[in-house]
């Protein structure tokens, strides 16, 4: 059963990379060939956007995986 | 998915949510055949950038068809400005396209290394910023690309804080300063994002975040506004923009319906919002000043229409700003038609607001050429409706754009004069024209090239050249290049003739033959043709050979050369061809046209913008 800000992040994945993450919250750019350095930014503007949070600066880096994306998403959430 | 596009079209056209901009954008890129009936040219732009610009290349197509332009988009690597216009070996340069896209970053300008309080410091910074930019566009002249320029964006953030402008060395003040420097330079399409950016919203316009991340310059919240603009511009230039916003009457000009309420009870004085009524005609009449044209589709009484027209108390608009009031029970689509065939315009030259969504709906499903403008619920919204619109952006004005309205109140009693006259001999002898025909010199050029790329249907081989071509034909011995004015006693239409020969030996070849539709059926193509034959015989021509390219605008003209006594003489590389003895150019007599050889009036001198 995924956390509703699991499946936000992970349904922005699919629709910016074009694929589902594939191993889950371990998912990394070195997985996926499409979540390129512009996806990344594409893929932070749409959690931001359906979330209606600012995520910190460092996840706009590349070296991430899709969970510490959901974990800087609910520590936005939960600040906010 | 095709049944999308009208929807997705009205949606570029009035939000730049940009959720709504995504899903448009990937709509265009997976399914363009969907929307190419709302394409009515295409171009090829290269991006040269230096900033990520990546994201804004992909929202350019999108914008491109809601503008009614197909822009094929192409990018040079990141930061590849001087090296992809300066090198001719450069792929810019190799393939030219038809325009290069400048997208330069305030971060260009290295406002951090500005000794803020020493004015050399900051006049150095500004030339040198305009030095870079104006030899790329000289480069861009000499390779025949025609040049988009973005302006700079002012730093949300200014040490100077709100008193910035006052210092002509601060940051935002240089920006102010470069920017004001090219935008006076003319022959660019320029995109005034420090126009945007403040309409936007400064704060909003950039998130450092993405910029320190990934060189993104501007916000993705910002982009579709950028994107529609650049698009605009562009369609603008092209000479695509609206030329005509038709508006209803009842709930749309005033508050009420006047069959109902009475003259008197739809008044703009009475109530707050007979002030928004009253603000939304300001706006229109400030369109009009500008050179758009207003008309009136209405269903109502006509008498009653025309009579509220001219006595709803408070009214801004007049019945002289209004080229034409049609009023019945027809449709609305009906009603679009015939102003259409009224001011000689195409249906794809209106947009049309009404708050009525029945109406609006019926005239977006019978003609999909008509740009459809959702009037919002409250009247108070309703000119932010219209500002901003792609298809509302102003190409580069000339006088002519503002005397046309002038010359459309001459049409309207024209009209009415030729009712009274008793045969078109009649009619064209009471108008009473003068013409004027000169060469095409530099002062005409921007008129010229207008005419050029504006005009359909009167257009006999729609050649669409860009100002350097027509200077340099202007200035070839082996070619006649000439401009017509016409003036009569109602109006002064301005210059609203062009045709250009090529002299090849015996033969002088009508390569370009075109009249505005404001002076159709003047015969004035008759007088343009005889000057350019005579300029031909005395440069020693014996035959005036006409051309005929079709179009799907042109039908008009299919015959005009039949018609003025030429004989076809076959078809050559896809244009029907027609020849004309010289010693026979008598016969294109234009008895009722005056030809002043002598004076120039007013309207031959082009804007004084345009002239710089």
């Amino acid at each position: 059963m995924m956390s509703p800000i699991t499946s936000v992040v992970s349904e922005a994945f699919t629709r910016v990379v074009g694929e589902p993450p594939v191993r889950g919250a371990e998912t990394t750019p070195a997985d996926v060939g499409s979540w390129n350095s512009l996806a990344h930014v594409q893929l932070v503007f749409e959690i931001e956007q359906a979330l209606g949070i600012r995520l910190p600066d460092d996840v706009l880096v590349t070296q991430t995986t899709v969970g510490a994306l959901v974990e800087a998403a609910e520590a936005a959430l939960s600040a906010s | 998915m095709n049944s999308d596009a009208p929807e997705l079209i009205a949606a570029l056209r009035s939000t730049t949510e940009p959720g709504t901009w995504q899903r448009a954008a990937a709509e265009v890129g997976r399914f363009p055949e969907a929307f190419t009936s709302y394409v009515r040219r295409t171009v090829r732009v290269r991006v040269l950038a230096t900033w990520s610009s990546d994201l804004l290349a992909r929202l350019l197509p999108a914008a491109g068809v809601a503008a009614g332009i197909g822009l094929e988009v192409t990018q040079a690597p990141y930061g590849q400005v001087e090296q992809e216009l300066l090198d001719a070996d450069s792929a810019t340069r190799r393939e030219p396209p038809d325009y290069v896209l400048l997208v330069p970053s305030t971060d260009d300008l290295a406002l951090d290394t500005l000794d803020t309080l020493d004015d050399r410091s900051s006049e150095e910074m500004v030339s040198d910023a305009v030095q870079r930019w104006s030899r790329l566009w000289d480069a861009a002249r000499s390779a025949h690309i025609r040049v988009c320029q973005h302006l700079f964006t002012p730093p949300a953030a200014d040490p100077f804080g709100a008193a910035a402008l006052q210092f002509p060395g601060s940051p935002s003040a240089v920006v102010a300063r470069v920017n004001a420097r090219l935008r006076a330079s003319a022959d660019v399409v320029l995109v005034d994002c420090e126009r945007l950016a403040a309409e936007h919203g400064l704060r909003d316009w950039r998130d450092d975040r993405y910029w320190f991340a990934a060189r993104q310059a501007v916000a993705l919240t910002a982009l579709p506004t950028l994107a529609r603009a650049t698009a605009a511009a562009l369609a603008a230039d092209q000479g695509l923009s609206r030329r005509c916003i038709v508006v209803d009457l009842d709930n749309t000009l005033w508050d009420g319906v006047v069959g109902e309420d009475g003259i008197d009870g739809v008044g703009l004085t009475a109530s707050p919002r007979g002030e928004a009524f009253a603000a939304f005609q300001e706006y229109l009449l400030m369109l009009h000043r500008r050179g758009v044209t207003l008309a009136v589709a209405t269903k109502n009484d006509p008498d009653l229409a025309r009579r509220a027209i001219a006595e709803v108390p408070g009214m801004r608009l007049r019945p002289e700003h209004l080229a034409a009031v049609v009023a019945d029970w027809r449709p609305k689509s009906e009603q679009l038609r015939e102003v259409a065939a009224r001011l000689s315009l195409g249906l794809d030259s209106l947009a049309f607001a009404d708050d009525n969504p029945a109406e609006r709906l019926e005239v977006r499903r019978a003609l999909p050429q008509v740009d459809v403008i959702d009037l919002p619920a409250s009247p108070s919204d309703y000119v932010a409706a219209l500002a901003g619109r792609p298809t509302l952006e102003p190409g580069r004005l000339t006088l002519a754009d503002r005397q046309r309205n002038a010359s459309y109140a001459g049409l309207r009693a024209a009209a009415e004069l030729r009712e009274r006259s008793a045969s078109l001999d009649d009619f064209l002898a009471d108008l009473a024209m003068v013409a004027s025909v000169r060469p095409v010199d530099g002062a005409l050029l921007p008129r010229v090239t207008q005419l050029l790329h504006k005009t359909n249907q009167f257009n006999l081989t729609t050649r669409r050249r860009p100002s350097q071509e027509v200077a340099a034909l202007a200035a070839d011995p082996g070619w006649v290049c000439l401009s017509l004015s016409l003036r009569d006693r109602l109006a002064d239409h301005g210059i609203v003739g062009v045709g250009f020969t090529a002299l090849r030996g015996d033969e002088a070849v009508v390569d370009t033959l075109l009249l505005s539709c404001r002076v159709i059926g003047r015969t004035a193509e008759r007088l343009l043709l005889r000057e350019l034959g005579r300029a031909a015989a005395e440069r020693g021509c014996r035959t005036l050979v006409g051309c005929y390219r079709a179009t799907d605008r042109n039908a008009l003209v299919a015959g005009l050369y039949p018609q003025l006594g030429f004989t076809p003489g076959g078809p050559a590389d896809g244009e029907q061809r027609y020849v004309l003895p010289l010693s026979a150019l008598d016969q294109l007599a234009a008895p009722h046209i005056a030809i002043d050889t002598t004076q120039l009036t007013a309207s031959d001198r082009p804007d004084e913008r345009t002239a710089q």
